[in-house]
């Protein structure tokens, strides 16, 4: 297929989708992404077609106006370079996470915050035009309201540390492996989030005595026009909980397209996918949200602990909500090489999603003997930790440095994975390999 | 001497997922779409292909992951026998290795 693709001429091509009854707005489109895909020294235009499975049923979708639209992933592209060392999983949507020694701040730059994508990104977070956005809080409250900008930023304005962290991350651990993106440990960041307390947009709307859920959506389009998009929600309590945010700037300027711009939830502590995107309705439930990403196997996990591989009923599948107790090396860099009795800083972030972290122990033996890091206290709730020690080896050899957090309710990170069906939740301790040389 | 060649695997590709009819009407003329032509064309129409590639999934999971794809994601178009020789082509080369 590709090698016929690449026989092709630009004005062949063109001339085969006008004689299959091509509009030339579309062409149009293709010109487009494929000029910016040379632009970006990627591949050739045809080449580029041919990548994007022009020759599929992208060729209806997409040319021929019925869903898709291309120039969306050159968009994508674009934006993925201003996430510079990101590890990427997947380009379309854009899934991406940072290697632990890159998230050692204490507070995750804007430029570090990993990816995770459902969809395609919206014209709106390109060109970052606020005309024609609004956010509605509808369903069970007592006033309906449609805020503008201006309107969100007459709420007051609070700016928090908070730890956002993908469902899925840690999924890599998992044996047997599980389907999905294969996050490592770096989709997790706890950045410096400002906007308003949902509490407050809620309360001016009214909860009625029915509201028991949210139900998020936002404006980024599926891959296919066909499925519905992308929506979950959260009990009411954690709605009205004081850290849950609308956001509207990360790191003191707007959020990045990428993460949400203009407007985005911050559910923290919770998994990653409470807080909506690209947001621009609340919808008031007064039952438990009901998507299809509420529901199966979506963001759910068994009620009880199941044998290693084998996928239960989803009636024995519940919400996964908070995360549990979580640390992560972020120095030194793994596989750096040490000195004989060289001093070794060892640091990282412990977090506990709605509990405290109570200790960090560090050991360099396989868990033989373990000792206890120093712990800074957290900037404010759902900020994560900082822990950090230092190590030194007397001989030569290969080491292996293991961080193991607990909770102020006495719980661990465990030895090995708990194994679910969709991977979600992994916790497993972090261990990062030293040398030290003779 | 290649055009009208290529036309009809375009078209076939083109109209194959959405058409059955255009499907049984240029079938004939073309040999039987591989797993991996039909993973790519098919797949890679909704969502870029670094992700399947990155898996190493039981055939049981595999059989999942298509299954949602054509009942959950929109990919209905896909029809039963394509979807094994996709299922196939991801079980051999994307597989669990032991």
């Amino acid at each position: 297929m590709v090698d016929h693709l690449k026989r092709l001429t630009w004005d062949r091509l063109t001339g085969i989708l006008q004689d299959n009854g091509a509009k030339s707005e579309d062409i149009d489109k293709v010109e487009l992404i494929a000029s910016r895909r040379t632009f970006l020294g990627q591949m050739t235009a045809v080449g580029a077609l041919a990548s994007m499975g022009l020759a599929s049923e992208v060729a209806l979708q997409g040319l021929f106006g019925r869903g898709l639209i291309p120039v969306a992933w050159a968009a994508e592209a674009e934006f993925m370079s201003t996430k510079t060392g990101m590890t990427i999983h997947n380009t379309r949507p854009v899934n991406g996470e940072f290697e632990p020694h890159l998230l050692d701040d204490d507070i995750t730059p804007p430029e570090r915050h990993f990816v995770r994508n459902n969809g395609l990104l919206p014209d709106r977070a390109r060109s970052k035009d606020l005309q024609g956005w609004s956010l509605s809080i509808d369903g069970e409250v007592h006033n309906s309201l449609v805020l503008t900008m201006d309107d969100l930023k007459k709420f007051p304005a609070v700016t928090l540390p908070l730890l956002v962290e993908c469902g899925g991350n840690g999924r890599a651990n998992f044996d047997p492996k599980v389907r999905g993106n294969p996050w490592n440990r770096g989709a997790v960041a706890c950045s410096e989030w400002t906007g308003v307390r949902l509490k407050d947009v809620l309360q001016q709307a009214g909860l009625k005595e029915t509201a028991v859920y949210t139900g998020h959506y936002g404006e980024d389009p599926s891959l296919r026009s066909s499925v519905p998009p992308f929506s979950r929600g959260v009990p009411i309590d954690k709605a009205m909980e004081e850290h849950t945010l609308i956001a509207y700037q990360m790191g003191g300027s707007d959020i990045p397209a990428l993460n949400g711009y203009p407007v985005r939830l911050v559910v923290p502590g919770w998994v990653g996918s409470c807080s909506q995107k690209w947001l621009n309705r609340i919808w008031i439930r007064n039952k438990e949200h009901d998507t299809k990403k509420m529901k199966g196997y979506s963001y759910r996990v068994p009620k009880y602990p199941v044998v290693p591989g084998i996928r239960p009923p989803k009636s024995d599948m519940k919400i996964a909500m908070a995360w549990q107790i979580k640390s992560m090396i972020t120095r030194p860099t793994p596989d750096t090489h040490y000195k004989i009795g060289q001093t070794i800083d060892v640091a990282g972030h412990a977090w506990a999603g709605e509990d405290k972290v109570s200790q960090v122990l560090i050991s360099t033996d396989y868990g033989v003997t373990w000792h206890k890091a120093n712990l800074t206290q957290r900037p404010s709730q759902y900020a994560w930790y900082r822990w950090q020690t230092q190590v030194s080896f007397p001989k030569r050899g290969y080491y292996e440095i293991w961080a193991r957090a607990f909770d102020d309710k006495g719980q661990a990170q465990p030895f090995r994975q708990p194994w679910n069906p969709k991977g979600y939740l992994g916790n497993v301790i972090h261990r990062i390999a030293v040398h030290v040389d003779a | 001497m290649w055009m009208p060649k290529f036309k009809i695997l375009i078209l076939l590709l083109i109209w194959l997922p959405l058409n059955a009819v255009a499907e049984s009407a240029v079938s004939e003329s073309v040999p039987e779409l591989s797993g991996k032509v039909l993973f790519e064309a098919n797949c890679g129409a909704c969502h870029s292909l670094e992700l399947p590639k990155s898996q190493r999934l039981d055939q049981g999971t595999w059989q999942w992951v298509i299954d949602d794809m054509v009942d959950e994601f929109g990919a209905d178009w896909i029809t039963e026998a394509q979807q094994k020789l996709i299922l196939e082509y991801l079980v051999e080369n994307y597989g669990q290795k032991p």
